[in-house]
Formats: structure tokens, sequence, C-alpha cells
């Protein structure tokens, strides 16, 4: 049977919410089978910010993200496809995804310029010009060989309106065209459009209809975190997942706030990545329920609990807030105890969540984890209005 | 804490068993052997987690009270030991004053304090307050307070001036210590000074013997902890040779520093039973992996060379004659990142100037020149597709899991992982070697008597 042949993605859904669009499913990859919904943290060089892969293995992380651009660079293409691919090249056997790196180029490089072609940018390493195509951003993800990679999409800054948004919108699409050409391995790596058209309701869903036209195993919602209204931020997220396939799993790029990640998981979301949780370690704070604590700060200097009573993971179980304020930010084992602790955090959560839904509890779920993190102030408008679209109403006990 | 000696080999060095800890009955230590240092009481860079992938052992861990002074505070206020604060109560600790691998600023003396540096600056601490910190921090090893600023250039009357003090500290240390509940049952340490003066040496030591303490700390032979692998090891043989003939024979001795390692096996020769993890993290600190091969025959003999397995023997003679040669090396020492941050917070508080530059350029190309004919600096671009191990054959994590390509990226990206790998391996390498050193003296027991 031909069904059998080995596909690059299987999204099988298990569960689904009966209230709201939330659903659980299991992604098998070539590399690993990925429960969903899923925060994959952030790797960008080829590494985790300093945690080895056994420990993010102790921690059930099941996917992580690594940066197409940056590995581009640094080692190159030519020396991973030497090492037989970043898994081999990093020694992580589980699933892996890459990012494009159109958004570094326009995040990192403010003399990046677009054109038809792709996007030319000085080199941060050397003094040439270089111009990364859609073409050669599918030849370094090839040559990476992650189990999903990224088409290259044409970013745009949030704030920016008018015939730019337009441009950015269909350009992305022709460029997703020249990806799927370009794309050598989809037998074992599965590649994701990116829906664009900023914050203009009619773009995005031209966006998504066009990108639902294409032979793919998933799309990625594109452009929605860039400090854009909360307000207008759901909207576009409901917008796409209400009309994409419900067999393919949806990934919203760069969200990575537990609040934002419960949210969009209500709103059908499958698939999240940030930087965050490990980036705020590096600045001495630790995720607990109701937030985020700056360990640096003098109230923890005499505090001799774990960061967070309940957490299990092996920093919350040895350490303690007053010995991590006083190693941080001297101590490099300061910033691994607390990325552990976040990855543990955000690992956790999305671990809560797929079981609400299987268990049919999701609502409640959320009910609680709001009720969490605003126990000193009133719920933000936007939360309410995003559960409501969904039919999950804060207001009703 | 009991000390007990196995075996006195006068050729080879000694066998000897620590054990009977107040605080941890089954904990048991093989001489010769290993203290793992310590900086804001951890282990650079491994996380406990880590360590367990590294051993299972229990560990003793060295800890200087400088680099964990600015902890003091909390630990008196929270009253709880300085084990239980740093999350790691199952190992066992020893309190020490200096940090071994950063400098120890020279000319700061005050009769009868000692000055450190800590993370918060300057802090002169005077024996009262010395035996305050240890009856709070209740360590289970540590040593009386001591002036040990002496190196091989420091002259009669430093030297006198340095001996005095850590005398008399001593003198109160012990008194305060036999009297004081929880100290006494803890292990009081000696420390000896007298920097390359054979008299002085010679006059400590006999002082410090009549008091029966579990071991002495042979102190006062170097400034800068980031060269101590650069001393010739025929400039202290006399100095530590004398000084141990006049300690009682039955007691444990202690060096610290990043030694090479074959001055350590020279040491453990004259009968040294306690080192550091210096030379590995020193290492590490600066992109070296090491890889000397320890793995010989007649480790003990007068000509045993420890070959780099990355070098043939005539290279590596060659490479030695170059070192010796090299006037510049000195200069060019370097300086672990925490001693750069020391020194800007000098430059603000005392508005002292010292030579060494903050400048992360220069701290590169240092990293980068810091080869010691034990490591290869994994820096260096011809590992950038050496999809080897560093040691093939090597059971530590990182050469079972990793290749020395992707660490050199790790360096060159400016990676943390890329010193949690180095660590493992060094770690150990560095533990291999004297697991190999105890074996060796087991085995060649009757031989030597």
């Amino acid at each position: 049977m031909t069904q059998l042949t080995k596909s690059s993605l299987k999204f099988t859904l298990i569960s689904e919410c009966n209230v709201s669009n939330a659903r659980t499913g299991v992604m098998n990859l070539t590399h690993y089978n990925v429960e969903t919904p899923v925060f994959m943290p952030v790797g960008t060089q080829g590494t985790l910010k300093g945690i080895l892969p056994d420990q993010l293995e102790q921690i059930d992380c099941q996917i992580i993200l690594a940066n197409a651009y940056h590995l581009g660079v640094r080692p190159g293409p030519d020396l991973l496809k030497k090492a037989g691919g970043l898994h081999k090249f990093m020694n992580w056997n589980r699933a892996l995804l890459t990012d494009s790196g159109g958004f570094q180029m326009v995040s990192l490089l403010k003399l990046a310029k677009i054109t038809e072609k792709g996007v030319k940018f000085k080199s941060p390493y050397g003094a040439d010009d270089c111009m990364l195509t859609p073409e050669e951003s599918i030849r370094i993800q090839n040559a990476i060989g992650a189990d999903i990679i990224m088409q290259l999409d044409d970013v745009i800054a949030t704030n920016i309106t008018g015939s730019r948004v337009e441009e950015s919108t269909f350009r992305t699409s022709r460029w997703l065209d020249r990806c799927l050409v370009a794309h050598e391995r989809p037998h074992d790596q599965a590649i994701f459009p990116i829906v664009q058209g900023a914050i203009d309701e009619r773009l995005r869903l031209i966006s998504t209809q066009l990108h639902m036209e294409k032979d793919v195993k998933g799309y990625a919602l594109g452009g929605l975190s860039g400090g854009e209204s909360k307000n207008i931020f759901w909207k576009m997220v409901l917008l796409s997942s209400k009309i994409l396939p419900k067999e393919k799993p949806r990934y919203v790029m760069g969200v990575g706030f537990a609040l934002d990640i419960v949210i969009c998981c209500a709103l059908g979301i499958d698939m999240f990545d940030c930087v965050f949780p490990t980036r705020t370690a590096r600045f001495g704070c630790a995720l607990i329920p109701s937030g985020q604590i700056n360990l640096k700060l003098n109230k923890y200097k005499f505090d001799f609990q774990p960061i967070d009573n309940e957490c299990k993971c092996s920093t919350c179980k040895r350490y303690t807030r007053a010995y991590l304020h006083s190693i941080i930010p001297m101590q490099a084992v300061a910033c691994h105890l607390l990325t552990i602790h976040n990855l543990y955090f955000q690992i956790s959560l999305m671990r809560s969540i797929r079981e609400s839904i299987k268990r049919n509890m999701f609502p409640q779920f959320v009910k609680e984890f709001i009720s969490k993190v605003y126990s000193h102030r009133p719920v933000s408008k936007w939360v309410t209005e995003a559960l409501k679209a969904v039919n999950i109403n804060l207001e009703v006990v | 804490m009991r000390f007990r000696l196995q075996t006195i080999n006068n050729i080879c060095g000694r066998l000897g068993i620590i054990n009977e800890i107040e605080r941890l009955p089954t904990f048991q230590m093989e001489t010769p052997n290993l203290l793992f240092y310590t900086n804001g009481g951890c282990i650079p860079h491994l996380t406990h987690d880590v360590i367990l992938m590294l051993t299972s052992d229990v560990l003793p861990l060295q800890i200087p009270l400088d680099n964990i002074y600015h902890a003091t505070e909390a630990i008196i206020k929270l009253d709880v030991s300085v084990n239980t604060f740093i999350g790691l109560p199952e190992y066992l600790s020893f309190c020490t004053l200096q940090d071994p691998t950063t400098t120890v600023k020279q000319g700061y003396h005050k009769e009868n304090v000692a000055t450190i540096w800590s993370k918060h600056g300057k802090q002169f601490i005077t024996k009262a307050r010395h035996m305050e910190l240890m009856e709070s921090l209740k360590p289970d090893m540590y040593i009386s307070l001591c002036d040990g600023d002496t190196n091989i250039n420091s002259s009669k009357k430093r030297i006198l001036n340095s001996a005095r003090t850590t005398n008399e500290a001593f003198r109160y240390c012990y008194d305060q210590h036999v009297s004081s509940p929880t100290l006494c049952k803890k292990a009081l340490i000696a420390p000896i000074e007298g920097g390359y003066d054979l008299t002085t040496r010679e006059l400590c030591a006999k002082y410090l013997s009549n008091f029966p303490v579990v071991g002495y700390l042979i102190d006062g032979l170097y400034s800068d902890g980031a060269s101590v692998h650069k001393i010739p090891f025929h400039s202290v043989e006399k100095i530590i040779d004398h000084t141990l003939k006049y300690i009682p024979v039955e007691r444990l001795r202690i060096i610290q520093g990043a030694w090479e390692p074959q001055s350590i096996l020279k040491m453990i020769k004259l009968g040294v039973d306690l080192f550091d993890t210096s030379f590995p993290c020193l290492n590490a600190e600066n992109g070296c992996a090491l890889v000397f091969n320890f793995n010989v025959e007649n480790l003990f003999s007068e000509n045993v060379q420890l070959v780099n397995l990355y070098h043939s023997k005539n290279e590596n003679n060659i490479w030695k004659k170059e070192l010796n040669n090299k006037n510049e090396y000195k200069s060019n020492s370097c300086v672990s990142n925490r001693d750069n941050k020391l020194n800007e917070n000098n430059k603000i508080s005392d508005g002292v100037q010292f030579k060494n530059n903050v400048n992360d350029e220069q701290n590169n190309t240092s990293k980068k020149n810091f080869v010691s004919p034990y490591s290869i600096s994994l820096y260096d671009t011809k590992y950038f597709d050496d999809f080897t191990p560093i040691i093939e054959n090597c059971l530590c994590l990182t050469c079972r899991k990793h290749t020395k390509a992707y660490v050199h990226h790790l360096l060159i990206t400016k990676e943390l992982l890329g010193m949690v790998l180095l660590m493992i391996h060094n770690l150990h390498h560095y533990m291999e070697f004297f697991r190999y050193i105890r074996e060796h003296l087991r085995r060649n027991i009757g031989k030597c008597d």
C-alpha cells in the first residue's frame, strides 16, 4: 500500500476539546514522534544555551529549533553535510526544526535589502555582501537536515503599513513556490509555508488561502510576535486557524509567554517557539505560574526556598533562590540552572495542556490558569475576548 | 575526620585513606587524590545533574573563602552550613582562603589580618573573624587564617612576616578550634608558610608539628594562579622536601594550584597526598582539552615523560624547549574571567591600575595562546572538520558523544556548552590520571619496599 511509504510528517489528532478549538495530537517526524501542542526551545547555533542533549531528554524535550541563518554562517552547510547533518553534529537524536533565516535578516541586520531575488545583506563576519535567496535557504536547510524546515519569507516589521505589506504577502507566496522547487529532501524533511500579511485581515486571509493550495504537511503563522497589539494578535491567529485544514499541524512563530501559548492552544494552534524562556534565564529570571521572578533582586538574598515549591525540576529539587542569587551573574552554572528550570516549566505547561484536552478538561484548565496569572488584577480584555471567540467564557463560574 | 597512612613508600610515594567524617559517616577517599575546585560554591560550568554524568563519587570540594565570601552574609543569617547553602550537602567541603587559580594581589598587608579579594572588593579578615566565619560555614575541613603572599621573588622580610602572621593566627585558631563544640569535630588543617626560604619553612613546620592537627597545607609557593604550571619543579622541590621532613609522617599533606602533571607526580613521590583540580579547570577555561598519556610503566621513574597524545615524542621535546626559551610566554599569562572582573572592580574601588586588560580581544588571543604540552586548544581551526573525539576510547561523556569539530564550533560561537564539555573531559581525564597513580602505587608497593 502506498500509504505505508515513509512520510516526512504524519500528524494524528488524538483528542479535540469539545468547547474550544484546542486539540492534541502526535506528529510522526523522521527522528521523533512529537506530542502536540508543543513548545520548541530555541537552540540557535546548534546548541541549547549550555544544556547537554542528555539533559534535554531528561526533561522530556521532544523537538528543538535551530537557525539556518546562523548555522549557514558558522559552521556552514558544507561542514554540516560532511558531519551527516545537524542531528549528528550536535548529537541530538530527537526532532529538529530550522527557521529559514528570513526573520534574522530583518531583526539582526539593519542593512538588509530585500529584492525579488532574495535578501541581500552584509555578513557580520566579513566585508562581503551576501545574498540569501529562497533556493539558498533551502540548500542550507537541506544540509542541516532538520525534520521540519521553513520557507524563506519576506518578513517586515509589524508597524509597516501600505503597499509594502501587500508586496511582502505575495512575495512570500512566490518564494514559497521557489522553495518547494528547490527542496531536495521532501521524503524526510517536511517544509512549512509561512502565512504573512501583517495585521491586514484581507491579506492574511489571501496568504492563508494561497498556501493551502500547496502540497505541504503543515503551516506556520509568521509576523505575529513583533509587538503588535494583543487585541489584533489573537484575531489574526484565529483567522488562519479557522480555515486551515484540521489534519495538519499549525505553528505560530515566536510565541512563548505562557499566557499567549494557552490562548493560542484554545484558538487551535499546535506548535510554538520562542527565545524567551532561555533568554530570560540568562538575565537571572525564573518562570513561575504567576509570571516570573528576577533572582538578581536583593529580596532573594535570604530566601531559602526553591524557585517554585511545586516544581519537580532538578534545579528546584536542590538549589535555593538565595544560592542562585549569590552566583548570578558570575557563574555560568546559574544560567544553566535557570535555563533547565524555565524549560521544564514550559514543557510541563504543554504537558498539562495536552492532558487536559485528553481528559476533556481544557476549559477548566484555562480558567484555573487564568485565575493564577490574574490573581491580583483584572483579566485583560483581549484574553476574555479571545477565549469567548472559542466558547470559553471566563465570566461564567 | 581521620587520615590513615597505608604505606610509606620512599621510592614512589604513599597511599592513604581519608574517612570518619563526622557529617558523612560513609565517605571514604583514597589518597593521592583531588579536591574539586569551586567558585562561588559550584564546580565551574557544572550543575549537579551534569556532575552526576561525570561521576557518582561523593566529591571533596575545595571552597576558597575569597570566592564564596559574598555569600557568607546569607549563610550566617540563614544559619545553614556552606554545604547546605550551595546545594551540595552530600559532598565533603574543605574551606581554604585564596582561590588557587587567580592572582593574589601582592603588597596588601596589615598587621595580623589576611587580605582577600571578594566579589565586592578587598576584605580584611582578622583571625577572630575567620573563626566566626568557619563556625558559621561549618566546613568538614578548613585551614586556619594564613598570609600566603609569598613567591620565589619574595624578600626575606616578607617571608618572615608571612610566617609570623600565619603561625600566630594558627595558635589563636587552634585554641578556638578545640574549644568550639562545632569546630572541634571538624578537621583543622595547618598552613605552612616560609616562601622559598628553607630556614623559615623548617621553623614553621617544626612549630606546627607540635599541634595534633589532621594535616598540613604547604602554602605560599606562588602568587599567579594562572601560571603555576610554568613553575619548574626543581625550583620548589627542595622547599617541599625540606618542609615535609619536619612534620609527622602520618599526617595529611596538601598542595594547591595548577601544577603541571609532571610536577604532581614528583610531589606525590615526595609524599604529598592531596591536590586540586585547578589545572583541568584552567585548561578548560582557556579552551584546552587535556590529552596527555599517563598510562605508562614506571610512572615515578626519574625520566618519565607524560607524552601529549597529539604530538610525536620528538615534537614533544622540541615543544618543551621552546616553552623554556620563550620569555614572553610568562608575561602573556592567561587570567580567568573572574580575575578580570576582580581587576575591574579594583580599578573602580581603589583607583589602582592593574596590568591585565579586560579587553575581550586580548583575552581571546591569550586563550588561543594557552597551550601546554598536556593539552590541545580546541580554538585551533584545524579541528573545524575533525569528527573524532578528543581522545579515542576515552569514556567521558564528551568523548563518547561529541566530536572536536562540535566543541570547536561551540568555542568559536562563544556558546556556553563548549566549557561544559571541556570541563567534563578535563575533570574525567584528571580523575583517571589520579586513579592510575593510586593503582600504580598499589601495584608497586612490594617492589619498592
